[in-house]
């Protein structure tokens, strides 16, 4: 008798065994045997779980459960719920985070307003997570007041998973010479959680405040903090504008599960992970563990961009821009803010947060950076980076050369870099995953495409006529839309998307 | 009172209805013939396989059987990927023994036991690539040329993922 294997088993079980695998998982089980694969394009449901997974919809890494279409749905529900809810007065409040994982817990956080002198204030939780919530009409809302009043406030941040709040206060400073001053922060950290509708400490937290010392030139402003929390990993960047230059100071937080809770962690900070720099420009998470710096080269004079990885050490990699740092006037490199593309709701950006976050559903990263020059005021360009995969960074830990080490350009992982002029009265763009959303002026449109774009008006040039465009650079949809009969090619806008100035265009990777 | 079962290598297994139950279609049997202590035969099961899962049924003899109509909580439960510890322990045999116990919990209609193996197969092929699903199953790569390339095409989108 013929021995028993996976493939003795009916189509119907094998079905059933599909079903349970991760979408992206299907597409490589697929790639086994032709009864395996035929087995895949007969069953609507697997068909149905793999476009979504080309959409990018992917289980949460947290999330050990199979993927289903009803939990698909109710994400779909919750998400739509979020991007249209609104606080009793919107006007006082500031939407915090918002998060694409449809199983990441707390999906949204509104907070008033905090004013420097630290009045009473009330944050109102929003939490999403279809695990916690039975129906899916419920929303969860938490209310709480808070009141530190003894510092300025500088800033503060939310774990979108679990209720952990970090304030950022200014406590005091002491003059210690002319060029050195004592500055005492106060980091307070509070927590709630989807039980319990009174914010708390947290039990990861164990403090309600830690005070942190720092010695640094003489403070001409307040500062200003931002806190990113990232599963342990928390990093707080203070930008400080002393008398002569400034500075950005980045706090890295690197725990394990128990961090917050244990008494030492002060120190650990202090020890291990401290950055400080001139120059710097922002600091940012690029997935976990992960934080992106943008500054300026130390040796040569030229602006750059470094990734610290948080593993056992902390690991430093950077490559320079291809542009002068005496030259640069601003510097902002754009990572994948909360704001998801949404054609059922009716202004699909209208709300922005400050939260961000690589879209852990796709490896590819799109950074942006805006740069405008000192010199040539009307000359702003944005770069486009793509990391194919994160990972690129992670398991080089053996090699020596590469850790705390200058790495070129090109090797920076599979990449692509798109250069294009911008408009100087333009808004911030926007990137989300593989999309990017900015404003081009005509001008930059190309000529095909242009016939899709009507003429506002004969009066105004074409730098002045400002598109809405959204760029796709997640390979899998240009193919997709390349094959489409609607469509002639990639480069061309694809789609109207909800009004006539926002289109949404797709551009082939550059290699 | 206790069943009689017969496997199709004619080994006689005699154990109480109630563990006998837990597969639907010995139950339907039993409600059939009513009471009468006429041997069963199981001419899709081997006696090793039975007794393997005899020994789920035995284990599992006082939870309540899955009714018809699954409620929504009872669905959610089902579409994890997490097994028990027991299930876990129990299901720790050979592929062969496993594809087995699969084939077997289908016949003998336990829908439980039937998950427990479908969710230990697709543990196994999660996070692997396709040839590593091969080797691990012992599955001939039997695209042509021409077919592995297209796959590969459509797949390339999936890749470091």
């Amino acid at each position: 008798m013929q021995a028993c294997t996976l493939l003795s088993l009916p189509n119907e079980l094998l079905r059933e065994i599909l079903l349970l695998l991760p979408p992206i998982h299907i597409v490589k089980y697929r790639a086994v045997c032709t009864r395996i694969r035929d087995n895949i394009d007969g069953c609507s449901e697997a068909q149905r779980l793999i476009e979504l997974a080309i959409e990018g919809y992917q289980p949460n890494r947290r999330y050990k459960g199979a993927w289903t279409e009803e939990i698909h749905k109710r994400f779909g529900e919750f998400r739509r719920a979020l991007l249209t809810f609104k606080p009793a007065s919107t006007a006082n409040y500031e939407l915090i985070t918002q998060s694409t994982d449809y199983d990441a817990g707390l999906q949204g956080a509104y907070v008033a307003p905090i004013p420097s002198t630290c009045t009473p204030g009330s944050i109102i939780f929003v939490d999403m997570d279809p695990q916690n919530v039975s129906s899916s009409t419920a929303k969860t809302v938490w209310e709480e007041k808070y009141q530190y009043a003894d510092g300025i406030f500088l800033g503060y941040g939310l774990s979108r998973h679990e209720g952990l709040i970090i304030v950022v206060y200014l406590v005091k400073t002491v003059e210690l010479s002319n060029s050195q001053q004592e500055v005492t922060l106060s980091v307070h950290l509070k927590a709630f959680s989807p039980s319990s509708d009174k914010i708390h400490v947290h039990p990861r937290a164990g403090h309600e405040r830690v005070n942190v010392k720092l010695v640094t030139k003489p403070l001409k402003d307040p500062c200003r903090a931002m806190v990113e929390i990232w599963e342990d990993h928390t990093v707080i960047r203070l930008e400080l504008e002393t008398t002569s230059e400034r500075m950005l100071l980045v706090l890295c937080w690197v725990s394990g599960e128990t961090i917050l809770a244990s008494d030492g962690y002060l120190v650990h900070i202090e020890a291990q992970s401290m950055q400080v720099r001139d120059r710097v420009y922002g600091a940012r998470f690029l997935g976990p563990k992960r934080i992106l710096i943008s500054s300026q080269s130390s040796n040569r004079q030229r602006a750059s961009l470094s990734l610290i990885c948080l593993r056992d050490a902390v690991e430093e990699y950077s490559f320079e821009l291809p542009f002068s740092a005496e030259e640069l006037q601003e510097f902002h490199v754009n990572v994948t803010p909360t704001v998801q593309y949404n054609e059922a709701s009716d202004g699909p950006f209208a709300l922005q947060s400050n939260a961000w976050e690589v879209d852990p559903a796709l490896n590819i990263c799109v950074l942006e950076i805006e740069a405008g020059f000192l010199y040539s005021s009307d000359m702003a360009f944005s770069v486009v980076i793509m990391i194919k995969s994160l990972e690129a960074f992670a398991d080089d830990a053996n090699n020596e050369q590469k850790q705390h080490g200058y790495i070129p350009w090109e090797d920076w992982g599979p990449q692509s870099t798109r250069w294009f002029p911008i408009h100087p009265s333009q808004t911030e763009s926007l990137v989300n995953g593989s999309l990017m959303y900015t404003a081009l002026p005509r001008l930059w449109i190309n000529n095909s495409a242009q016939d899709q774009f009507p003429v506002e008006s004969n009066d105004t040039t074409p730098w002045e006529q400002l598109y809405s465009v959204i760029f796709d650079f997640n390979p899998r949809n240009i193919d997709r839309i390349a094959n489409s009969d609607l469509h002639q090619k990639p480069t061309s806008i694809v789609r109207d998307a909800w009004t006539y100035t926002h289109r949404l265009l797709t551009c082939p990777i550059h290699k | 009172m206790p069943v009689l079962l017969v496997t199709s290598d004619n080994e006689q297994f005699r154990v109480e209805k109630v563990v006998a139950q837990r597969s639907v279609l010995i139950k339907n049997m039993l409600e059939d013939v009513g009471e009468s202590d006429q041997p069963i035969p199981l001419p899709n099961v081997t006696a090793p396989v039975l007794k393997k899962v005899l020994e789920y049924c035995d284990h599992h003899q006082t939870d309540p059987l899955p009714t018809g109509d699954e409620p929504s909580a009872d669905e959610s439960r089902k579409r994890t990927t997490d097994i028990s510890e027991w299930d876990q322990k129990f299901i720790t045999v050979d592929q062969e023994m496993l594809f087995e116990i699969i084939l077997a919990a289908n016949y003998l209609d336990i829908k439980p036991l039937l998950d427990v193996g479908c969710k230990t197969v697709a543990n196994m092929i999660k996070g692997k690539s396709p040839e590593e699903i091969r080797k691990l199953f012992n599955i001939v790569n039997d695209f042509t040329p021409e077919e592995e390339a297209q796959i590969k095409k459509e797949n390339e989108w999936a890749e470091d993922r």
